[in-house]
């Protein structure tokens, strides 16, 4: 019998945040919450090493504010500052070019790449008219690196929207009493997210958010 | 404390539980009646596969150490479970001591804006990091001999393992911590394990490639995940290719062995035991009392009594280390005043396991390995006492058949002088 190669797997993470200006007096709030995952994750070393994060704000232009990286390596965060639009579609193109490369490197480390996790915050409904078709290159099937999707949104975030545009689970803050607790809760449930995966070694939506509802994700096939 | 008690006596719980639900618990509770003790409540599935019996056997299992400093060394490394807790007959938890506040040290977690120090027992996960990683976080730098101390004293708990035919199945990441001033470990979630092999317990990043799931994990897999973790300590390595190359450029039986035990050149019951790992590494293992048949290392009193487990029985298989599988349960003669306490289940094993057979005494100092995994147990060794009797049915021919003849020679003596008696006055 011979003995199978064994490759530590990974889980390529994507936080997408909504920076738009309707976030604007979330924004300490953002940070400090963004700080904490990333404590807590710097300090967990079997789930720093399954899941490598990258960081993608999204409003009028989307911005990779933090590179995929292992988080051990994450020396410093990048203070997010709010303004500007809601737009999807360029925040979807800018996440599939990351993911090709992302995946390239990581294969690069001898690191088995589990089909990446991306998770959308959003307050808003998108500006943009033509984001769908972005989405769609995102998500198609002929994509092989095509990413499992997971929305958040709160404010006057539209449940419609939110299941559209996500492909695992979609929530939608309904039980919280402002929003605050909205974001505290999302990036807490990223955070148990990534330590349950990393405990199964592959991707583990939770059922409940506290303060969130789950809405239907809207299937086209 | 009494070995299966009512979750009533562990006092008021409070609402939510002092530790998180992980794996197979609805939570961890402390427990205001048994200060310095934690109640593990189990989920409803485990409630329902738990076997009370091979619970209430390994909670037994810390007896057959007879040398008390041995006992405490075992106390002192190991959340061993102390007692079933048990709710309307039903079992739904365990109660185990906590880490003790020796194992809490001082240390700085990091953080981007505000650090402060906690005070806690650190994950064994940390071992495996280098000594800059420990120091930007105020916890000692590890020498060599540092990490040395630290592996003999995982391995001399593995090794009571093993001599126990226990199956831990879980040696990770995630269920030890480390004392980086002593050099000592804390193992917990221990009430998990089973005698013999049981279903795939998937270990994150300590996956034996040569135990697949859903194939069930043994005491095979237990060295391939032990040698690992103890690989990643002395390496400082995570990944298992980077492991086994850091071991291949090290001298010595140490990396010798756990290479053997990583690969086991493609077969998995060639793989060294950890009596032999603990042998070069110069641990000395625990000496366990011989353990019959049964495994049962002592009688405890029946409910209603309290105070110290009675005096254990003669032993009737004094070569014997560890409890052998039975192939099933049989009255004995002798026994008038219930049941055994600890009959292992037809299975063997908590969720569902078979037995396995138990390391022979030559495993202890021979690299011999234990009997591979499926095999069928062997036969119980002869009997030579009058403790281990035969079915009271059984096809097969009896031991005692001299005294039966014997027997039947002298009623049949008797009978023919009757007859004789008989024809002569008549």
């Amino acid at each position: 019998m011979t003995e199978p190669m064994v490759k530590s797997k990974v889980l390529p993470t994507y936080l997408v945040v909504d920076t738009s200006s309707s976030m604007k007096p979330q924004e300490q709030l953002l940070n400090d919450t963004i700080d904490h995952v990333f404590e807590v994750l710097g300090n967990s070393p079997r789930v720093s090493e399954f899941a490598h994060i990258s960081i993608v704000t999204f409003n009028t232009d989307a911005h990779v504010v933090l590179a995929m990286a292992d988080i051990d390596q994450v020396s410093q965060l990048p203070m997010i500052s709010c303004g500007g639009s809601t737009n999807y579609g360029r925040m979807f193109q800018v996440v599939k070019q990351r993911i090709d490369a992302d995946i390239d490197d990581l294969g690069k480390l001898g690191r088995a790449v589990l089909r990446p996790a991306v998770f959308i915050l959003t307050d808003g409904a998108p500006m943009d008219k033509n984001w769908a078709g972005d989405f769609d290159a995102l998500t198609d099937k002929g994509f092989r690196r095509r990413p499992h999707i997971i929305s958040y949104g709160f404010g006057t975030a539209n449940a419609a929207v939110l299941g559209k545009i996500a492909t695992k689970a979609a929530y939608l803050a309904t039980e919280v009493d402002n929003e605050k607790e909205a974001i505290v809760s999302m990036l807490t449930s990223l955070l148990n997210t990534l330590v349950t995966s990393a405990s199964s070694q592959e991707l583990r939506i939770p059922e409940q958010v506290d303060g969130y509802t789950r809405v239907p994700i809207e299937y086209v096939n | 404390m009494p070995p299966v008690m009512e979750v009533s006596q562990l006092g008021v719980l409070s609402d939510t539980p002092d530790f998180k639900p992980a794996g197979e618990s609805l939570g961890v509770w402390r427990t205001p009646n048994f200060p310095g003790y934690l109640f593990k409540k189990y989920n409803a599935e485990v409630c329902r596969k738990v076997d009370p019996a091979v619970l209430d056997r390994l909670i037994q299992q810390p007896h057959v150490l007879s040398d008390p400093s041995e006992a405490a060394f075992l106390a002192a490394s190991t959340s061993w479970p102390a007692s079933r807790i048990i709710e309307q007959q039903r079992t739904v938890g365990v109660i185990m001591p906590e880490a003790p506040p020796r194992m809490s040290v001082n240390w700085l977690p990091r953080s981007y804006t505000n650090p402060t120090v906690r005070h806690g027992p650190i994950p064994i996960d940390y071992l495996a990091k280098n000594d800059d990683w420990l120091e930007q976080r105020q916890i000692p730098r590890q020498s060599a001999a540092d990490r040395d101390a630290l592996c003999r004293s995982l391995v001399r708990v593995a090794c009571f393992f093993e001599q126990c035919g226990l199956v831990y199945a879980d040696w990770s990441y995630a269920n030890a911590f480390w004392q980086p001033y002593e050099h000592t470990v804390y193992i917990f979630d221990i009430d998990g394990s089973s005698y013999g092999p049981r279903p795939h317990v998937f270990t994150s990043e300590f996956e034996d490639p040569l135990t697949p799931d859903p194939q069930p994990v043994d005491n095979y897999t237990d060295r391939y995940r032990l040698a690992l973790l103890v690989g990643r300590i002395i390496t400082v390595r995570r990944s298992q290719p980077d492991v086994k190359a850091a071991l291949a450029q090290m001298a010595g039986p140490v990396p010798q062995t756990l290479l053997a035990m990583l690969s086991g050149s493609g077969d998995r019951t060639a793989r060294p035991t950890l009596t032999q790992l603990a042998k070069v590494l110069g641990v000395l293992a625990l000496q366990t009392k011989p353990i019959d048949k049964t495994g049962v290392g002592g009688w405890r009193p029946t409910k209603g009594q309290s105070g110290h487990f009675a005096p254990s029985r003669p032993n009737t298989t004094a070569t014997v280390t560890s409890p052998p599988a039975a192939p099933g349960w049989r009255p004995r003669r002798d026994f008038k005043g219930g049941r055994p306490t600890h009959p292992p289940p037809a299975n063997g094993g908590l969720f569902g396991g078979r037995a396995v057979a138990p390391p022979q005494p030559s495993d202890r100092s021979e690299p011999t390995p234990v009997l591979p995994a499926f095999r069928l147990p062997p036969p119980p060794p002869p009997t030579t006492t009058s403790m281990r009797t035969p079915p009271t049915t059984s096809s097969t021919p009896s031991p005692d058949w001299p005294a039966k003849i014997g027997g039947m020679f002298v009623i049949a003596f008797v009978v023919g002088l009757l007859f004789l008696c008989g024809y002569l006055i008549f």
